[in-house]
């Protein structure tokens, strides 16, 4: 069990080694032009002086505060959607033809209005992020409680439990994985939506550092900006996970093995 | 004894491609309380719409159900041909299920903790459904329909999933637990065997109808036994 998940590790780190040796390799060798592909070492050197600056780390700050409110608007707005439409099957008629329609058109193309009708305050970045996640998050609810088994609500029915309690009871947790997944979805799409969110005329964020080191021919300080949004989308969704996985896994089949390899061998 | 749900001129018609299917004709049956009836009949003979509607699952199309005056019961407990068990709570937690806060914690976890000794359950009550076998589910069913607080159970079919031997030791679990616990049960079964293994009374249903009903004598010789489950199947294939 040790040996295979310090074998998945392995293999996980094997291919970004290798780009990294051909990466350090290459800057060496100077087959790469040192303004377009700077070298680990300068990369490195640029992270520790941002560090040491407070540069990143306020950078850092804002960029999560824009993605965590984003989300948290998307969250409050697409799950409570999803779960009117849910329950009123007869509004979906109107409402989900309208909701498809704008699901075609990226968050980008509609930056233009967005800084006509919100300005260029942090509304308008929220609001990229919000365009940007509302999706997964209302599609994988809406599955999640229409997926419903009903046999299960059946159930309620016969303990006499009244529709609210079978929804919170019974269809709630049963939309609950699936929920978590679009949420999971939604919180990696609010990292990719950031830049463009904070490239409407921006003063912060790691969207505006990274905009910003372009103008000022930084590709080094760019890879950094690349290489912390990278990082902490991963860090965030480990840590989602990890909170979630209880919620992910009860009463799941992998689970069911390592209970009965527990107990009862 | 003092009957406990009295049923009246009940039917059923379903619509199919426009033309009335009648499931359930003219259905009269009283259940004396704390009998053990069962009902057997072949597949699409009205047995489960029956007890669906008696849970309120289904309405009828016409007629009544009546629980008698002196009855608590306010609404029968199901059990399910499937466990239908809720598969993100433990089986402890699946037995508290229908009185989850409706009564006081230390309360409802004495109750739960008889059950799972009754039902012999206690090793796996912090085990979820997909982590015991089909038998054990069933079981943990049983104990969340004993728990709920209603004299009458309906039981749709619940050892048809099951193999022979776990079938066998259910059978005789069940025969135990009712004795021991003066409730209400109406059972439904394709099994004539079970039908008499486990009922007082056995009722033949077919095409929607109630062709007959069998007394099972408590006593019997197996000789008896065999005589009446044969008349049981003649009736059955009348």
């Amino acid at each position: 069990m040790f040996k295979q998940a310090v074998g998945r590790k392995l293999k996980a780190l094997l291919l970004p080694a290798v780009i990294f040796i051909i990466w350090c390799l290459g800057s060496k060798l100077q087959l790469f032009n040192s303004y377009l592909v700077p070298p680990p070492a300068k990369v490195f050197t640029t992270a520790l002086y941002l560090l040491k600056k407070g540069i990143l780390l306020r950078h850092l700050v804002v960029s999560f505060y824009r993605v965590f409110v984003g989300f948290a608007i998307t969250f409050l707005t697409a799950f409570l959607l999803a779960v009117i439409i849910a329950l009123n099957t007869k509004l979906s008629a109107y409402i989900l033809p309208l909701l498809e329609f704008i699901r075609h058109i990226p968050p980008i193309a509609l930056i233009p209005l967005l800084i006509l009708w919100l300005g260029i305050g942090e509304e308008s970045k929220l609001m990229v992020i919000v365009l940007a996640t509302f999706f997964p998050v209302f599609l994988n609810t809406l599955s999640g409680i229409n997926n419903c088994d009903p046999k299960l609500v059946e159930v309620g029915h016969v303990f006499g439990l009244s529709r609210r309690e079978r929804f919170f009871k019974i269809v709630l947790p049963q939309a609950l994985p699936a929920i978590i997944v679009g949420m999971q979805i939604g919180l990696g799409y609010s990292w990719r939506s950031l830049i463009g969110a904070e490239l409407i005329a921006a003063s912060s964020g790691i969207g505006y550092m990274i905009i910003e080191a372009e103008q000022l021919s930084r590709p080094d300080i760019i890879l950094v900006g690349v290489f912390t949004i990278g990082l902490f989308g991963c860090l965030i969704d480990y840590l989602f996970f990890k909170l979630t996985a209880h919620y992910l896994e009860r009463g799941n089949n992998q689970n069911a093995a390592s209970f009965k390899n527990k107990q009862f061998n | 004894m003092q009957p406990v749900l009295k049923i009246s001129n009940l039917t059923k018609e379903y619509q199919l491609d426009g033309t009335a299917f009648r499931a359930l004709n003219e259905i009269k049956l009283t259940i004396p309380a704390g009998s053990f009836t069962t009902v057997v009949g072949k597949s699409g003979s009205g047995k489960t719409t029956l007890l669906r509607i008696i849970a309120g699952l289904e309405k009828a199309t016409t007629g009544e159900i009546n629980y008698l005056s002196g009855s608590s019961v306010q609404r029968p407990a199901f059990v399910f041909q499937e466990a239908r068990l809720l598969p993100w709570l433990t089986v402890e937690q699946n037995i508290a299920f229908p009185l989850q806060g409706k009564l006081e914690q230390v309360e409802l976890s004495q109750r739960v903790k008889r059950q799972l000794q009754l039902l012999g359950l206690t090793e796996f009550a912090a085990a979820y459904p997909a982590q015991i076998s089909g038998g054990m589910a069933q079981r943990a069913a049983l104990g969340r329909a004993l728990i709920y607080e209603t004299d009458l159970i309906l039981m749709d079919e619940p050892l048809g999933a099951l193999d022979a031997f776990n079938r066998r030791k259910l059978q005789e679990e069940l025969q135990t637990i009712f004795a021991a616990n003066q409730k209400t049960v109406i059972f439904v079964t394709h099994d004539v065997e079970e039908a008499i293994f486990l009922g007082e009374k056995v009722i033949v249903l077919d095409e929607g109808q109630i062709l007959a009903e069998f007394k099972v004598p408590i006593t019997a010789e197996n000789s008896q036994l065999f005589t009446l489950k044969e008349n049981i199947i003649t009736s059955i294939n009348s």
